[in-house]
């Protein structure tokens, strides 16, 4: 178990009254239930300055009587804080191992108390029980690496911070801008709504003109009309009664039903086929026998019989029926006779010839029958005539037919002309109306007001025109103006509230030109810190903001502050005092003035492993505290097997406690982490 | 790091006093925006 805790107030940098450093910081634990302890911090967060103290507190310095020839800075750091009379410090280590070991150490206002099992101890109990092994960072590549990565690391942070402060900067600055030009736009919609004012009075004033001129011409339009009418009435009377009648026959017949009479037509069209088709089935025959006559009668003229005209013929069948008249007498006689017979009983006897009827009316049918006019002649003319009959039959139907289709056909088209009498009926009667209306008034008085208006002019349709379109103009200009009206209110609700620092906008842009300028400074060290020979091209080149002149101050300085970083750096058999590191050439510079380029030394990587290594061979009866500052640039193998040699020394109780730094994350949420491993 | 500048003789030698003393302040540690900007305003006249 580790605990600790240290606090000190830096008179070089603090004011009277400030809080002094400390560590760990707030919110951290500042216990750790481990002996093996990794600290990852953030830049500054005082984690070498733990080791520091620790190592104070441990007698380091007692123990290590050559430190100003090895490593005079960290000397020199260490001294300094020992030397602090505001340094307060506790820590405690609790071993329960290979044997149990409750060793406490703490300062409180210059007084240093060692408790060994809770019991006080000489201060030379420390340096007889526990030998320190501080291992700070040396090989100059890995020193450099890291230094620079640091800085890299620190200007990135800066420059969050630097910008998340001109961010809320350009806020309080965007909001400024947006209040003045807010109260110039006020300004702007308010001169706006006057126009807008103006505007809609001026078009109000042209369209109670025109509705007094649309009026005046409406009127005088009226007074021409009465005139016109009464002036008119008797044509306007006639005209009106014409139609009337015409329109109430029509209405009579519209109660009809059209379409029973279409239908009725379409029969009587069809039945009159029928007609035709026997006509022509007539005709044919009347060829046929008209040829056959032609044998006895070669001048008959057949055209003449199918056109109607019969009177050839009719000269003919007389005469053929002359011829047989004698026959035609006796078979018409038996004929009657049979019938007079036939209403009789059969029985019955018939006076004179004393035969009974039955009897006599079988012998006249049998002389009927048997008595046949031999003649081929009168057997055509009898057939014509039969055909004759039927021909003027059928024509008579087709002309009835057609007699029919012609009446209803005629009642179908005043149906269709219905609707433009209906119309005419309608215009007719309004006329009508609009005369009796006119009658209502007085002649003379309509008379006089029409000479006193006919002098208006002016195009009733062209004038509603025009006020249609400044009524649609001043609709427009109204929606405009009440638009206004409401961004008015609320830009008034908007700037009612003043930003903050309104007062001060001078001010505020100067401090924000101010941050940006030390947003590119610290962006451009960024940029030479990271890769020097690029940024030194890109600086040679600049003409504008961070510029050549820049780059080399920046080099400078940082070549002086990380010459003082390093401790003596052992070349050609001698250690080298160093006053200045070439970034741009990765070279120390002595300070009797010899470059030694890093490249020149060795890499030392080993050292770290090898070290731990030869803490095996540590006297009898002391333990050993391992404080490692800064193991950043070891890569995790290498890492990973130095805390394995540090736990098999823990394991074989010769390792009492071990502390290994390295940076964490700047963008890390916390600040500092501390755990066991 | 409260308020402290770490490396602050590196940064002496790069920047002036005014720009130091804005990033004093930019620096601080539990100090919001807003507060910071009105310090940085407060010692805008001095600056």
């Amino acid at each position: 178990m580790f605990e600790f805790k240290t606090s000190y107030f830096d008179k070089e940098y603090h004011k009277p009254g400030e809080t002094p450093f400390f560590f760990p910081p707030l919110n951290t634990r500042s216990s750790v239930d481990s002996n093996l302890i990794e600290i990852r911090g953030k830049t500054g967060s005082g984690k070498t300055t733990l080791l520091n103290i620790f190592a104070i507190a441990l007698n380091y310095l007692e123990q290590e009587k050559n430190l100003e020839e090895k490593k005079p800075i960290l000397k020199r750091k260490l001294d300094a804080l020992k030397n602090n009379d505001t340094l307060d410090y506790t820590f405690h280590i609790v071993y329960n191992k290979a044997k149990k070991v409750d060793l406490a150490i703490q300062q409180k206002n210059g007084v240093k108390t060692i408790l060994f099992d809770s019991r006080p101890v000489d201060p030379d109990f420390l340096q007889k029980t526990v030998e320190v092994a501080f291992l700070t960072e040396d090989d100059p590549e890995k020193v450099i690496t890291a230094s620079r990565g640091k800085l890299e690391r620190y200007f990135r942070s800066i420059n969050k911070k630097i910008d998340a402060t001109a961010f809320v900067l350009s806020k309080h600055i965007e909001d400024i801008k947006e209040y003045n030009e807010d109260r110039i736009r006020v300004d702007e919609i308010q001169r706006e709504i006057e126009q807008n004012k103006n505007k809609i009075q001026s078009l109000k004033g042209k369209i109670d003109e025109l509705n007094g001129r649309i009026s005046a011409i409406k009127e005088r339009d009226q007074y021409n009309n009465w005139y016109k009418l009464l002036k008119n009435e008797e044509n306007i009377v006639d005209r009106y009664k014409e139609i009337e009648k015409k329109y109430e026959k029509f209405k009579k017949l519209k109660n009809k039903d059209p379409i029973t009479k279409i239908k009725k037509v379409r029969d009587i069209k069809n039945e009159m086929n029928l007609y035709k088709q026997e006509v022509l089935r007539i005709i044919n025959e009347i060829r046929q026998f008209g040829l056959s006559l032609r044998c006895f009668y070669p001048e008959l003229d057949i055209e003449k019989m199918i056109n109607d005209d019969w009177s050839q013929f009719s000269i003919i069948y007389k005469g053929v029926i002359k011829k047989n008249e004698h026959i035609i007498v006796q078979k018409n006689m038996a004929g009657e006779i049979f019938d007079i017979c036939k209403r009789y009983p059969s029985d019955e006897m018939v006076p004179v010839i004393d035969q009974p009827a039955g009897h006599l009316a079988q012998r006249l049918s049998e002389f009927v029958n048997n008595t046949q006019i031999k003649s081929k002649e009168f057997e055509v003319v009898q057939k014509l005539s039969s055909l004759k009959d039927s021909y003027i039959d059928y024509n008579a139907k087709i002309a009835e037919c057609k007699e029919k289709i012609d009446k209803i056909e005629a009642e179908i088209d005043g149906l269709e002309n219905y609707e433009e009498i209906q119309n005419e009926y309608k215009s007719s009667l309004e006329e009508y109306a609009a005369l009796q209306e006119a009658k209502n008034y007085d002649w003379s008085e309509i008379y006089s007001k029409w000479l006193e208006l006919r002098n208006v002019h002016g195009d009733i349709k062209q004038l509603q025109c025009q006020k249609d379109s400044l009524d649609a103009d001043l609709s427009l200009e109204e929606a405009f103006h009440q638009k206004n009206m409401i961004r008015y209110q609320n830009m008034q609700e908007k700037i009612k509230t003043n930003p903050k620092y309104l007062e001060k906008e001078k001010e505020l842009k100067e401090l924000n030109e101010e941050l940006s300028n030390l947003l590119l400074k610290i962006n451009s060290w960024i940029n030479i810190i990271h890769d020097p020979k690029a940024a030194k091209d890109e600086y040679k080149a600049a003409t504008v903001g961070f510029k050549f002149e820049d780059y080399n101050k920046f080099v400078d300085a940082v070549g002086f502050y990380l010459g003082k970083q390093f401790e003596p750096i052992p070349f050609a058999d001698s250690y080298h005092k160093i006053s200045f590191f070439n970034i741009e050439e990765q070279a120390f510079i002595t300070t009797d003035d010899r470059k030694i380029r890093i490249d020149m030394l060795s890499t030392g990587q080993q050292k770290l492993t090898s070290l731990i290594g030869s803490l095996k061979n540590v006297a009898e009866g002391k333990q050993i505290i391992v404080l490692i500052d800064e193991i950043e640039a070891l890569d995790p193998e290498k890492l990973a097997d130095a805390k394995n040699k540090l736990k098999e020394l823990y394991d074989s109780g010769k390792l009492l406690l071990a502390i290994l730094v390295r940076p964490i994350d700047e963008d890390s949420p916390k600040k500092v982490e501390i755990m066991g491993f | 790091m409260n308020g402290k500048i770490y490396a602050n003789e590196l940064f002496e030698k790069l920047l002036d006093t005014c720009e130091l003393k804005i990033l004093e302040v930019i620096l601080q540690e539990n100090v919001d925006e807003e507060e910071k900007i009105k310090k940085l305003l407060e010692m805008k006249p001095h600056v």
